[in-house]
């Protein structure tokens, strides 16, 4: 009966995240490989709470019913190991120890899985109406118990030393409470599988949905979620191979900018790069600095490059720099291809509108 | 009893023991040799793992017998420092290719098949003793022929698609460097390698899946051992008396500038002269020259370029603040080895022109470029592998 209270609260919040972002799908990036994991750990938490809350009731036989325990509990693992593991590596992209606690994770996850199909590690006990589930295996017990812990401590420490990295400040600020809630519903299934307490599962059943609740609401909230976490535009110019400046605008300020940041030598030196504009071999992609990196992206028939100064190089940035190169070339191909004489670079003002539509996810709140 | 056995495998071991020490001792005082102290650090924790821990549980776990649970926990250790082995062979593999980016995802894999092994190695039925004759009451010196371990399935699961992932890892490797170097003769050594830990990689797998037989709990298990101990010896003596064969650099290097901080050309060495044609000199030339003038922007500032990446090379760039120059190397592809190389040279350079470069800090002074020339042997001292 609880359960199925559970089940449809969780398929209500599910199905209105999912609607929703298959609605508004165009405000949606994701990198193809970010995008599969995003699939896998949806499953694993869908399967993950269909399976806990099945698992307990009594209208399925014992054998049925602990084989429902053993998916959650692997789901369970695999999914807030998924979840920690993502948030991580995100925020800390800089550290010599990136992956780091995705090796921790991945370790303890083995063990527990080696452990736990290993025969009589659980005993099935009927209590009333619903089925309880205890370890004979303490081994397993205190690994499940150590892996939660370690997924907590690491992701708070990360999300505290590395809250400077999110882009988006409110989005960080989000992540604050989401981490509690996250935190909270760990904790109470840890004390659930120590003592099994009826409230202690419907604590954190209720945790649990308030958590993904409020996940969806960041999801709905904040559609650059996926794309920029931690990263960030600063400026974007457009040069013409004789070395002037066509356009140039300011994420921060969020205006367009006759004078870009690059002054005079690097000016001059971005200049001397461009001359090689028509030796393909020579074309400079990409610059790399201790804190940002320059991307460019050469149009050898229309004789212009676009450079974008971000914190990171990605292959998303690198996407919408080529296809708003493409429709600009498209927008101002005369204006480019008479280019001589007295220049006016008023004509290329269209280019902001093209910004805001490629790049609307990077121009975030301060 | 038949003595035999045990003692040549205890001779055997003393002998691969000693090796182990004495090569690894080597390794580690000469490690610069191995491309890299990394490199250097990783073939020797190969060469200790193999040769002290892993024959050490090995003898101990087969040619005496202690107690059922000593011997049983001792031949679960043999198991878990023989996969640690593997795992770092593929980190020294996987480092040829990337050095320090090395990809994380093969590991991953590895990572949770260990966890799951150790999952399933605390499980006590995981391994069992099979003992030809009644359980001795105390430790005796034994044929190994009568002591046997049978693993269950899981455990004996879990062990097999672990070597079988690391061969594949080894040889995707090594395949991948042939395709990708020009120079395909410099990619046999590895290749020569790869095969080498393959084969008793292989005895190990057809070991597990034979264990029941009785050919395969005798025979295989001895061979693998025997085929494990030759190769490690042929390898130990290679790793002491050819250390450049366990080294593959996957990048070469196209030429090092330093450039003044005034945007004066100190001095310029080109590697491969006959892959640069004249016009590719020129281009270079002139992205140099814009490259020098963003430079001498940022020479004094914090946010400074590391590397430049175009469609064909890479401008790898390291600031000297205080000694008011630049060190661009351009190669095929950056990686912490060319890195390590330009820390390495820069630190040298500096010392050996201290006063060169302390007289032209103000940039006013009149700069005799000339007195950089004796920079060659420094270069081809410190790039000596890229030559």
């Amino acid at each position: 009966m609880i359960a199925s209270i559970f089940i449809i609260i969780y398929v209500i919040f599910l199905g209105a995240g999912i609607i929703y972002v298959v609605i508004k799908r165009e405000k949606y990036k994701a990198e193809v490989g970010f995008f599969i994991i995003l699939i896998i750990y949806l499953i694993s938490e869908v399967t993950y709470f269909l399976s806990f809350n099945l698992s307990a009731e009594n209208y399925f036989d014992v054998p049925p019913a602990s084989i429902l325990w053993y998916i959650s509990i692997v789901t369970r693992n695999l999914s807030i190991g998924i979840f920690a593991s993502i948030h991580n590596i995100e925020l800390n992209k800089d550290s010599k120890v990136r992956f780091l606690p995705v090796f921790v994770y991945i370790f303890l996850g083995g063990i527990i899985l080696g452990l736990l199909f290993t025969p009589f590690s659980i005993t099935v006990v009927q209590l009333g109406i619903e089925y309880h589930y205890l370890f004979n295996n303490n081994g397993l017990l205190i690994l499940i118990i150590l892996f939660s812990l370690c997924i907590i401590l690491f992701s708070w420490i990360i999300q505290i030393k590395r809250y400077d990295e999110f882009a988006d400040k409110k989005l960080g600020k989000y992540y604050y409470i989401f981490m509690f809630l996250f935190s909270l519903q760990i904790f109470l299934y840890d004390l659930f599988i120590i003592t099994p307490v009826f409230y202690f599962r419907i604590l954190h059943c209720c945790f649990y949905l308030i958590g993904f609740g409020y996940f969806v609401y960041i999801i709905i909230n904040k559609p650059n979620l996926f794309a920029v976490f931690t990263n960030k535009i600063y400026d974007f110019i457009i040069f013409h191979k004789s070395g002037i400046l066509l356009y140039s605008y300011n994420f921060q300020t969020r205006e367009e900018v006759d004078e870009s940041l690059l002054k005079g030598s690097i000016l001059i030196g971005i200049s001397h790069i461009l001359a090689n504009l028509s030796n393909l071999k020579a074309q400079v992609t990409h610059i790399k600095m201790e804190d940002r990196a320059v991307v460019f992206n050469f149009n050898t028939q229309l004789g212009y490059a676009v450079l974008l100064i971000a914190k990171h190089k990605n292959k998303i940035l690198e996407n919408s720099i080529q296809r708003f190169v493409n429709e600009f070339s498209q927008l101002n191909m005369d204006s480019l291809k008479n280019l001589n004489g007295l220049i006016d670079v008023s004509k290329f003002k269209n280019a902001k509108m093209l910004i805001k539509q490629y790049f609307r996810h990077y121009i975030t709140e301060k | 009893m038949n003595y035999i056995a045990p003692l040549s495998i205890t001779i055997g071991y003393f002998f691969i023991l000693s090796l182990g020490l004495i090569t690894t001792i080597h390794v580690i005082r000469n490690r610069n040799k191995y491309g890299t102290p990394f490199m250097g650090l990783l073939i020797a924790a190969i060469a200790f793992f193999i040769g002290c821990i892993h024959a050490t549980f090995y003898t101990l776990s087969i040619v005496f017998f202690i107690s059922e649970q000593v011997n049983i926990l001792l031949w679960k250790l043999t198991i878990m420092v023989w996969l640690v082995t593997l795992i770092i062979t593929s980190i020294l593999f996987s480092s040829f290719k990337e050095y320090k980016k090395i990809k994380s995802f093969p590991f991953l894999f590895y990572t949770l098949l260990f966890g799951l092994l150790i999952g399933a190695l605390l499980f006590p039925e995981s391994i069992v003793l099979n003992l030809s004759i009644p359980l001795p009451s105390s430790i005796i010196f034994i044929d190994p022929s009568i002591i046997n371990y049978d693993f269950n399935y899981i455990t004996a699961t879990i062990i097999v698609i672990f070597q079988i992932l690391v061969i594949f890892h080894f040889l995707y490797i090594s395949i991948i460097i042939n395709v990708q170097l020009k120079k395909k003769e410099d990619t046999l050594p590895l290749l020569l390698n790869a095969i080498v830990f393959s084969i008793p990689i292989i005895l190990n797998i057809v070991y597990i899946l034979f264990h029941h037989t009785l050919f395969g709990d005798i025979f295989i298990r001895d061979l693998f051992i025997v085929i494990l101990w030759i190769s490690y010896l042929g390898v130990c003596i290679m790793v002491i008396k050819k250390p450049e064969i366990f080294y593959i650099l996957p990048n070469r290097v196209y030429s090092i500038n330093i450039f003044h901080k005034s945007g004066i050309l100190l001095y310029s060495y080109e590697f491969q002269k006959e892959m640069y044609s004249k016009t590719e000199s020129t281009i270079w030339g002139s992205i140099l020259i814009g490259l020098n003038h963003i430079l001498s922007e940022f020479l004094d500032k914090k946010d400074k370029i590391n590397v430049i990446q175009t469609k064909e090379a890479d401008v790898v760039v390291k600031y000297e603040e205080d000694s008011g120059y630049a060190l661009i190397v351009i190669t095929n592809k950056k990686n912490s080895i060319v890195e390590d190389f330009m820390n390495k040279f820069s630190n040298e350079f500096k010392l050996k022109y201290k006063n060169e470069l302390s007289e032209i800090l103000d940039i006013n002074k009149i700069i005799n470029v000339s007195e950089f020339s004796g920079l060659k042997d420094l270069i081809e001292k410190n790039f000596d592998l890229y030559l």
